[in-house]
Parts: structure tokens; sequence; C-alpha cells
């Protein structure tokens, strides 16, 4: 018998014996301080999209969850969604929870600014941290115009799924619709308001004026070529008045617009666009 | 005619800049440099040189391949930290350790965390650190001066007063010093002492370092080793403490770096007399000589609690 | 006599008063004058006239409109031409009224300003009365309405009145010259504005880089010995920003978040005392100012009296400053004063200097990272830390910044000027505190 084998012995005992109280101790409190959960928060947890976007109104995935099944509980979902999963997670939640869900259009974000690099160009240098917020801040910005896009990216960077991207050639943040999600970061990063959610529409077809300025014809112009000079013709041209010309600014009602792309042509300025090609009828000869 | 420039205000700009303030550190580390290129010729020399080339470009290497981003060791900072590693080691240090410590010194202590000004521990003294730990052998045998010659083939290597004193064996006095006259060989701890306050007297006076760190440093000191001294004698006293063991190196160069130090007066004084202290009880109880390395790295790590929870006094705020 | 100051933070920029020996000279009025109705803090003023209105100089063009708001007079006679929205130095618009000048009469009742006015009688209401007429505001670059301050809420009663003569902005020299040429109409104002406030005691505080207006002001006080002092302050910035002035005359800290009265006193700027003057005595509204058109490489860096609504091109062009070169013009000082994005925007109550840098002159920054110097936090007069209120304002941590402070910042620049990094650290607390007030602003009505 060698003589460390009482010591690897007493060694062996004391950490067993300690092992074993602490075991028993931790399956005794685990017992007595467990906390009762719904099972079904964890299966509405598994279908939510798990990005914590807090587009819900709740400060996570997991929050939403247990309010779903709290309100479940109550029968009814009531007016609960999930922005960014949209029909098919709200569906599988309805199935998980047998109650119906409300449904809602799909949106996308939309910037309403069409000032590029070309029709609004810089004309001012600026030289600062490359962030919108701090260049709305000290001025009207790189094109001078006091509503459009300064081009500097906050929207870019706040977006968490890629969707938004600045287009080389314009300088103006683009769009990805198939990556937004509509969680509405852009919304709030964008120091001038310049971006809304819109419903998605049937087959992805909206109209949109991009401008948001309500300087006058004149004065707007003077900054940005592709400016919303409140001619009024394209409200003259839509079949379903859903256009109105306010405060020097054709807006169009995303609800009432059909999509059937009449106003795209007629403006002067090229400030309404689409998502779909429209053929531009009347060209002026150059 | 060119676009106008925007900016916010100020419109003005201060003359300091990030690399004059390294090359400033670096030329008030000359003195000490030129003392110790006397002493130990061209071995220092290249130990010199191979930690700057080292240092740069290990941190060249790191931005440009691993970091992807645009190289800044223009900055001066990296050339900074070869200096100090080659003033902290002994001169007779070999390639392969200069270049392990380098990496360590830059890698680890520096862009691990993301390069100057974020990184929470002296670079120079992670390196060393590393290097005390890796080559106990090489970096505790310390040349004699004048002992290496241009080839430096027989090394004549002393124990240095510090270490004599954790062994225990004995330490010249100062009556016997003086009595030997001024021979450099005997009076080697306090030329480069005295060499590296003068070019710390001129950062002092350029404001680039602030007088509260290096002396709240050396009253922490002074603060154990004095009681101590006068119960022990063997212990040596304070200015024994101050002159050798690279002290002043440590307290005017190293604790007083930007970024691992405090911002406030205050916390900068808490942080120095904390130091000294650590250095004293390192030096005069534990198992190495280098409490002036330890005793800042460890202080180090308490300066992000102190830039926390001291805070300048505000003005208007009621006291 | 000894130098005050106050104890922490500041720096010492290089002085550049390079047209401190200009005297000042009347600018020859423009073709067309574009005169905003808002060249103050608070509400735009209503206006008063349409097109085709015939106008004297000293016309009430706009009314004050609410009570943070303040007159516009009209600075030049002719026709109005027309109401339009014009671009500021920051090319944000505010409307304007242009006025077409036809010769130059003035309103009846306003004195010429050659003959020294005593003050005789005037009550304290009657002060307060006129300065409100006249549309006078701060006239140091804030543009806070004049009258407010000098409207005391009640229960406070202030014991002294500084008036701050430290000019402490590099290159301006506006208020420098103003002493050197009217300072016994500058020491009228004071007298009105004591009378105003009730105030038994006035401190006129100059830097001692002016020791000509230092000198002049305590030889032309001799007999007002026993209510004005003046003291010279040593030549730091920003020495005369109000807290900083207020601790280094009286050694009084007003608390964070309050006013000067709350200590007991307040600071009105030089040339604020000297419009005081023309308003109460001479009838005259404020449409003129000194403005101060300088730069490193401008040929005639001078001192003129300028005409509300005058276009700051005219004045580049009487400086010689070739226009096409210009790479930055700031409006006020180089400190403070917020750099145009154009050079056609029209001189406004608040321009105390236009400061033109050419293309050597502007270094494009170079950020490199923090290396926690703390040479920021050393420079704060406000005793903040500035880098990490620009980390939090960066991160959008905005509580956190409220916390440590950043309200009480009051935008000096001294942390970024002193910056061997070049952070743009003001860049990022001002955008920050702008959202902190915005947010402030939306909580307020629920």
């Amino acid at each position: 018998m060698p003589e460390y084998l009482p010591l690897l012995l007493i060694s062996l005992g004391i950490t067993g014996v300690l092992g074993l109280a602490a075991a028993t101790l931790l399956h005794v409190l685990a017992n007595r301080f467990s906390v009762e959960t719904d099972p079904r928060i964890g299966q509405v947890l598994e279908v939510l999209p798990g990005i914590n976007c807090g587009n819900c109104g709740q400060p996570g995935c997991s929050s939403f969850a247990e309010t779903l099944v709290k309100s479940a509980s109550s029968g009814s979902l009531g007016s609960l969604y999930c922005p960014p999963g949209g029909e098919s997670v709200m569906a599988q939640v309805s199935s998980l929870l047998g109650l119906a869900v409300t449904k809602r259009e799909p949106l996308v974000a939309q910037l309403r600014c069409g000032g590029t690099l070309k029709t609004a160009p810089e004309r001012v240098h600026y030289e600062g941290p490359k962030r919108c917020a701090l260049a709305h801040n000290l001025s009207a910005g790189g094109s001078l115009c006091p509503f459009g896009c300064l081009r500097l990216g906050d929207c870019v960077v706040s977006c968490d799924y890629g969707a938004l991207i600045i287009d080389p050639d314009t300088g103006l943040p683009t769009v990805i619709p198939d990556k937004c999600i509509a969680c509405g970061a852009c919304v709030r990063a964008c120091p001038r308001n310049l971006f809304h959610l819109v419903p998605r529409g049937r087959k992805e077809r909206r109209v949109h004026v991009a401008c948001q300025n309500h300087e006058t014809a004149a004065v707007a112009l003077k900054l940005c070529k592709s400016a919303c000079i409140a001619c009024g013709k394209c409200a003259a041209v839509c079949p379903v008045n859903a256009i109105t010309v306010e405060n020097n600014l054709a807006t169009i009602d995303p609800l009432k617009c059909i999509a059937c792309g009449k106003c795209v042509p007629v403006c002067p300025t090229s400030a309404i666009q689409s998502t779909f090609p429209v053929p531009r009828s009347s060209e002026k000869e150059a | 005619m060119s676009l106008l420039t925007i900016s916010q205000s100020p419109h003005l700009k201060g003359p300091i800049t990030t690399p004059k303030i390294m090359l400033a550190v670096i030329l008030a580390l000359v003195p000490g440099m030129a003392v110790q290129l006397v002493f130990y010729g061209l071995a220092f020399l290249l130990v010199l040189v191979q930690f700057v080339v080292a240092c740069v470009v290990v941190e060249w290497s790191i931005q440009k391949f691993l970091l992807r981003e645009i190289p800044s060791v223009t900055d001066g900072s990296a050339a900074l930290t070869g200096v100090l590693l080659a003033l902290n080691v002994p001169a007779t240090l070999g390639t392969f350790p200069i270049v392990a410590g380098s990496l360590v010194a830059i890698g680890f202590g520096k862009m691990a965390f993301g390069g100057i000004g974020r990184n929470p521990f002296n670079p120079a003294l992670v390196g060393r650190a590393f290097l005390t730990a890796s080559f106990p052998v090489g970096m505790t045998q310390w040349p004699k001066p004048f002992s290496l010659g241009m080839g430096g083939t027989d090394v004549v290597t002393h124990a240095t007063p510090l270490t004599r004193l954790l062994e225990g064996t004995q330490v010249i006095g100062w009556q016997e010093k003086i009595a030997s006259g001024f021979d450099p060989l005997i009076w080697n701890a306090e030329i480069l002492a005295a060499a590296y306050l003068v070019g710390a007297l001129l950062l002092i006076l350029l404001r680039v370092i602030h007088l509260a760190i290096p002396l709240s440093y050396l009253m922490g000191l002074s603060l154990v080793t004095l009681p101590a001294w006068l119960v022990a004698p063997s212990l040596q006293d304070p200015l024994f403490h101050i002159v050798n063991g690279g002290t002043m190196l440590g307290a005017f160069y190293m604790a007083t770096d930007y970024s691992t130090s405090p911002m406030i007066p205050r916390a900068m004084i808490l942080y120095g007399l904390l130091g000294g202290i650590l250095c004293a009880v390192i030096r005069l109880w534990g198992a190495y000589p280098d409490g002036v390395a330890y005793s800042i790295l460890i202080m180090n790590a308490a300066v992000p609690l102190m830039n926390r929870y001291m805070q300048p006094r505000r003005f208007g705020s009621q006291p | 006599m000894n130098t005050l100051t106050f104890p922490r933070g500041g720096i010492h920029p290089p002085e550049y008063k390079l047209s401190e020996h200009a005297p000042i000279e009347n600018f020859p009025l423009p073709e067309i004058a574009v005169i905003p109705l808002s060249q103050h803090v608070g509400a735009p003023a209503q206006c008063l006239v349409k097109k085709g209105d015939k106008v004297k100089v000293g016309t009430l063009l706009g009314e004050a409109n609410g009570f943070v708001s303040s007159r516009i007079h009209s600075s030049v006679s002719g026709t109005v031409l027309k109401i339009e929205d014009v671009p500021m130095a920051n090319a944000y618009k505010v409307s304007a009224v242009f006025v077409k000048v036809e010769g130059d009469v003035w309103e009846e009742g306003i004195l010429p300003g050659n003959q020294l006015m005593a003050i005789g009688n005037i009550t304290s209401e009657q002060i307060i009365q006129k300065v409100k007429d006249a549309g006078i505001v701060g006239m140091g670059g804030a543009t806070f309405p004049a009258h407010i301050k000098l409207q005391l809420p009640p229960g406070k009663k202030p014991d002294t009145l500084i008036i701050d003569g430290a000019e402490c902005e590099p290159f301006l020299t506006a208020d420098h010259r103003l002493m050197l040429e009217k300072p016994d109409e500058i020491l009228r104002g004071v007298q009105l504005m004591m009378r105003a406030l009730g105030v038994q005691r006035a401190i006129i505080a100059i830097e001692e880089n002016k020791q000509d207006a230092i000198d002049i002001l305590t030889a032309r006080s001799e007999n007002l010995r026993r209510e004005i002092a003046v003291v010279s302050l040593r030549t730091k910035y920003p020495q005369g920003g109000e807290k900083q002035l207020i601790k280094a005359v009286l050694n009084r800290e007003v608390p964070s978040g309050k006013l000067p009265i709350d200590v007991g006193c307040i600071v009105n700027n030089i040339g604020t005392a000297f419009a005081i003057y023309e308003a109460a005595l001479l009838n005259k509204p404020l449409f003129e100012r000194i403005v101060t058109v300088t730069g490193p490489r401008v040929p005639r860096p001078g001192n003129y009296r300028v005409r509300v609504g005058t276009p700051v091109s005219q004045l580049l062009m009487a400086a010689g400053v070739e226009l096409d070169k210009v790479r930055k013009l700031v409006a006020g000082g180089p400190m403070m004063g917020k750099a145009g994005s154009t050079l056609d925007f029209p001189v406004t109550k608040g321009t105390s200097g236009l400061l033109v840098f050419y293309d050597a002159d502007c270094q494009p920054r170079r950020v490199s990272p923090c290396i926690r110097c703390a040479r920021c936090v050393q420079a704060c007069p406000m005793g903040l830390e500035p880098y990490l209120l620009e980390k939090l304002g960066e991160k959008n941590r905005l509580e956190e910044a409220e916390r440590r402070g950043i309200m009480d910042c009051m935008e000096c620049g001294s942390c970024s000027y002193i910056c061997p990094a070049d952070r743009p650290i003001l860049d990022y607390i001002r955008t920050a505190k702008a959202r902190i007030l915005k947010i402030r602003r939306e909580k307020k009505p629920t």
C-alpha cells in the first residue's frame, strides 16, 4: 500500500461529501424556489423572430411572448402584432394559442427625398464626424436644402438588417425591400424625419413623392432640381384623389393610392417615384 | 471656386498633437539612454534598436493585416514602448526575448484592446512582466557597467543592489560610497536616476506629464520604506529605494502613461500613493525585486474604477 | 493692479488681435438691406410692414412676439421690396424684410450721437421700457433680449452689475475699440443699467491684454469711483463666460442650472451698455453694431459700424478679402462662432465679428484615437469630463451624459481646442445636448 493512499482517500472523501451536500442543497432550493412558467411562452418564443427589435411595443421577443400568452389566457390577443414577423409568424402564434390574431398590412421603409448628388449637388464642404445628427445640428447640410437628405447615412448605421445602403451614384440611402422588416429604426435615426413606414402594396407596387420641401417652387428649385414644386399636375391626373397639394408640397395617401402610376410621368421634376416601371409618355423634346 | 467649409466651433486648433507628445517623452528619455549607452556601449544600442524596430513592425503588421485599418505607427507610441522596454531590460538580452517581448507588449498589451488609448495596462510593463516570467535568467543577469567590450564576449554580471537586498547580502552603504570618491561604477544607479530626473523635469515643464503621479508615487514608496528603515536599517533608507531599481523610470515615465493612469489630480494622487506603497511592499517582502513594474501594473487595473467613481468637482456643485 | 481669473480650466489660444488698432469706421449703406425678423433668442418678431411701404431709419418693422422676443427696426430708409425667407449663416431660413435703400432719412426723435447726453432723472421703468422699445439684445453674441435681463424676477435682488469687457475670443476687437472710442457713453450705459436694476455697484471687467481700455475707463470713471470699479482680468479663455466672469470677479459660483441673479449679480456686455445708452438717452433703436472683420490673411482687418441687414460679402470686400479664396467664413469669434454656409447672409444684431480663413489656414481635421491624456478634463472650465461626454454622445447614452453634467457645458470649445488627437469632442456634446433638450420639450406637455 503506497504511503500516499490514505491522503488520497481522505481528500477524495472530503470532496465527495462536500459535493453531495452541495448537490442536495441545490436540489432542495431549486424545488422550493422554482417559478411556474407557462410552457406556451417558450413555444411562442420559438416562433417569434428573436431579433428584439421592440417594434411590437415590448422591450424584446421574450416579453412579447409573455404578453401574448398572458392576454391569451384572458381570451383575446387584441391588437398584438409582430411587425417584422408579419403574417406567417402571427399565423403560427395563432395556431399555438388557438386564438385569432389581427391582420396588418406589411410595411416597408420609404425615403421621401430625391435630392441626388446630381440634382442637389454639394454646395458646402462639411467637416466633422460623418453623422447626420451632427450635420443637421450645424447647418442645412451639403446641398443647403433644409428639408432634404443629408446623405451621411445615420439610417444605414441604424439598420440592423442591411436593408439600407448608400447608392454611390445618388448619394442617397436606398431601401432593399426584401431585407426591410419595417422595424422603424431608420425613422427614428433620421434627424429630418425623411423615412416613413408605408404599406408594401399589392405586388410591391408603390408610388410616392420623394420630397418634403415646403418652400415655394422658385426657392426649392434653386437648391434641388428634383424638388416638388406643387404644380398640382399629379393631383389632377389621379383617378382616386389620393394626392393632396398642401403647403407647397404634394403628398400621396398610400391607403387611397391604387398604384396606377399615372402621376409619375406628369411630374415635371420627376419628384414622384414608383417601384415599378412607368413609361414616360410625354418626354419633352430636347 | 472651392466649396466653403462648415464645421462645428471651435475653429482654432491647439498646437499639441499625439505625435508631438510621444516625441517629447522619447526626447526626455535621451539623457537616460545616453547614460545607458555609456555604461553598456553598443550592446545597449543594439537592444534599443531591436526593441524599437520590433515594436513598430509588430504594431504596423497587426494594424495592416489583422485589424485591416490604416496603420498609425507614425504617432510614435509604438516606438516609445520600444524605448521603454529597452530601458527595462539588461543590455545583454538576446534577440529572441526581444522579439517575443515586443510581440507580447504591443500585441497583447495594446492592440488586443483596440490600440492606442484603449489598453488598460502599460504595454511596456506587460512586455517586461512577460519577459521576467519567461526568461528569468536573461532578465536578472544585469551586466556590470563598463564590462561589455565592443564584442561583448565575456559578460560580467553583478547582483544589483535590489537583488542583494532580496538575498539579504550586504549592500554598499552611503558612507562607503562617499568614501570611495566619484567612481561611476559605484554611483551608476544614482547617475542613471539623475538622468531620468532631468528628462522628467523637461516633461513637467512642457506639461506633458502631471507632477501628481510621480510625486505621490515616490511619497508612497517613502511612506513604507522610512518606518521600515527606522525599525530595521538593513531594509535600506527611502533614498536608496528611490534611486535603485528603475523607480525613477517607473514613477516619471511609466506610471504617468496616459491611458493607464487616472484623469483627475485627486485620483492621480491616490493612484500614485497606492502604487508607491505596493512597490515598497513587493520589494521588502515580495519574491521578485521588480516592485515598480508590478505595482504599476496592479494600479493600472484600478484606474477604470477610479475614473468611474472619482469625478472632477463640477463648477457650481454644492460642496 | 492684480489680475483676476477663474480658478480651474481654460486655455490660452493665440490672441490674433489683428484689428485692435483699426479705428471704428462707418460702413457705407448697402443698396438693399435684408433685415431678418429673427435676430434674437426667442420667437421671431411679428412683421408690421408690407411690400411698397416707405420706411425710415429706425422705423419699427417687427413687433416683439411673446415674452422672449425682441423688436426689429429698419436700419435704412427706403421702400420695402418684399418679405421673404432668406438663408442665415447656417443656411436655415428665416423671414426677412428687403428694403431698397433711398437716402438716409432717420425717424424723428433720434438724437445724433456726437454729443454726450446727461442721464437726468429717468426712472427704472422708463429705462426698461426704452430698452424694450429699442429692441436691444445681448451684444456679446448670445442675443438674449436685454430688457428681460433688466426686469428682476420677484424676490430676487442683485447687488452687483458686472460688465463684460473681457472679449476673450481671439481675433475679435469690436468691444475693445468701442471702449477706447466711447468710454463715456459706456459708463453712462452702465449707470443706466444700475439704475434700472437698483444696484449700487458695477464692476467693469477687462482682460489685461487691453491695458489701454482699462486705463481709459479707469480715468473716465474717476469721479464715479464709489459705484463703478474697473478690474483687470488675466488673459485666458473663456474669461468672458458668464459663470467664469462672476467667479473671477466676485468669487461666487453660480450653481448648476441656476442664473447669475441667484448669486446676486447680473452680467451684461460692453456693447449692450453702449446700446442701452443710445436707446435711453438718444432714443435710438438697435439697428447698427460694431463688426470686426478679420482673419489671418485678411489684407485690411478692421472694425466697422454696420447697419443690420448689410450683406456680409460687402464687408469682406471692404476688408480686401478675395471672395473666391475664402475657404471658411465664421460669424463670431473662432472659439464659439458659427461657420457660414454662404457668403451672402446679412449682418444681424449678434454679428460681433466676421472671421475669414483661406485655404492655407484650414488644415483638415486628422482625428485619431483618444489617448486619455486628460487635457480636456483639465481645460474644462465647468469641471466636466469632455472625453467621456463625447463617447456618451456618440453612443447616444443620453441619461448617463446628463448624470455626468452634460447640460452644464457652455460649449466654449476648450476641450476640442486642446485635444491632441483632434477629436470632435464638442461636435458630439453639442448634438447630445440638442437631443436632450428635444426630449425634454417632447416630454413637457404630457
